[in-house]
């Protein structure tokens, strides 16, 4: 059952997938459901014996293509839809231990080249909006299969931070001269330098201003290219590249392979002109605050929205770009 | 991280040498109805010197 409710206080959808509670929950490593299907072993999700890079619906979607009406009919003050949209599941490599991190710069191209494909193929269904491409990584994210994957949400509305970001680049485009939000704020940090942690030609990894996690990261495209669809061939390998030294000095941070959430913003896929509006980066959210500690969305964050950080970004800043700097050398 | 940009360039000059790879794309359908797309890269097993 998938269905969407407004939320009116908010005015925002809450997906509901009852389904979801009956999903596959860290599995030993010869039981994995995205390893490849061996001869003679159990059937996985991929009925091959290899694979480069697979893209599947997910078996416990968030959204279905074929959702029906909602049983609960809602009311004009707190409607319902149907859970309409499409959710993938993108297998990056057929080793079940590898990670992101781990992985060559060439089969990251390959990756991105997939992720690309996707937000195109996704965006021009009708009913989808937006692209969200993403992966959980690791225990205390809640993931539930250690296979290196991530996961692709084709939403049938822009998602709240997503939309947030859009409404405050348009206001801030139409208050400056048509200039881009995000540009500037690049050129920002370009200028002080601090809280960059790894350059490549074409795109930027800097710990925010404003970091709403110790250890967050944003990568940047330099260029204001609205989606990753409309990167070039040489963007897309520095975009590799960056995320692999960025990832590199994650792993070092720490001396282990670190948790993170990693979301790609970038434009809408319906709904007009986003040039200057939507500028692609990807954003990383570690949880760690330190080897040993996590930081929580406890009451503040969740119940207010108000984030209170531990450290200064250019002070973790500092620190993971060390650790960048000691991954690449 | 200015003493790096130097660093920098040179190692990106011939990563943007390189070719955009060749995607291959298969379709299928499972059992059950849902999709599965397999991609596959020429550059995968060609290339040396990288860490596949």
């Amino acid at each position: 059952m998938n269905q969407l409710r407004w939320d009116p206080t908010l005015r925002e959808w809450v997906a509901y997938a009852t389904h979801r509670q009956d999903r596959t929950f860290l599995p030993p490593a010869e039981y994995c459901p995205l390893d490849p299907t061996k001869p003679g072993g159990f059937p996985t999700e991929v009925p091959r014996e290899s694979y480069d890079i697979v893209v599947f619906e997910n078996r416990f979607p968030s959204f279905t293509s074929d959702a029906p009406e909602p049983e609960e009919a809602g009311s004009l003050l707190t409607p319902t839809a149907p859970g309409r949209g499409i959710c993938e599941v993108v297998l990056y490599s057929d080793d079940h231990y590898a990670t992101l991190a781990g992985m060559s710069e060439r089969r990251i191209r390959n990756l991105v080249e997939v992720w690309a494909d996707r937000y195109g193929e996704l965006g021009s269904v009708d009913f989808v909006e937006y692209v969200f491409i993403f992966e959980n990584k690791g225990e205390a994210i809640g993931v539930t299969l250690h296979h290196p994957h991530g996961q692709i949400y084709a939403y049938p509305f822009i998602p709240p931070r997503p939309a947030k970001e859009l409404k405050a680049a348009r206001a801030y485009r139409s208050q400056n001269e048509d200039r881009c939000l995000h540009c500037d704020l690049l050129s920002k940090e370009h200028e002080d330098g601090r809280r960059l942690v790894a350059k490549g030609e074409h795109f930027t990894a800097l710990v925010p201003f404003y970091a709403h996690f110790p250890y967050e990261a944003h990568v940047y495209a330099r260029r204001c290219a609205p989606s990753i669809a409309d990167l070039s061939g040489e963007e897309k390998w520095d975009l590799a590249r960056v995320l692999k030294r960025l990832l590199g000095g994650y792993d070092r941070l720490f001396g282990f392979s670190l948790p993170y959430m990693m979301v790609m913003h970038q434009a809408p896929t319906k709904g007009g002109d986003y040039e200057g509006v939507a500028h692609f980066h990807v954003e990383f959210y570690p949880p760690n605050r330190t080897a040993d500690k996590l930081k929580y969305l406890a009451g503040s964050e969740t119940g207010a929205g108000a984030y209170i950080v531990d450290a200064l970004p250019e002070q973790t800043a500092e620190v993971l770009g060390k650790a960048v700097e000691g991954a690449s050398s | 991280m200015d003493n790096q940009s130097g660093q920098n360039k040179a190692s990106v000059q011939s990563v943007c040498s390189r070719r955009a790879p060749e995607m291959e794309k298969e379709r299928e359908t499972k059992e059950d109805g849902r999709y599965i797309i397999f991609y596959s890269f020429g550059n995968e097993k060609t290339q040396e010197g990288e860490d596949d």
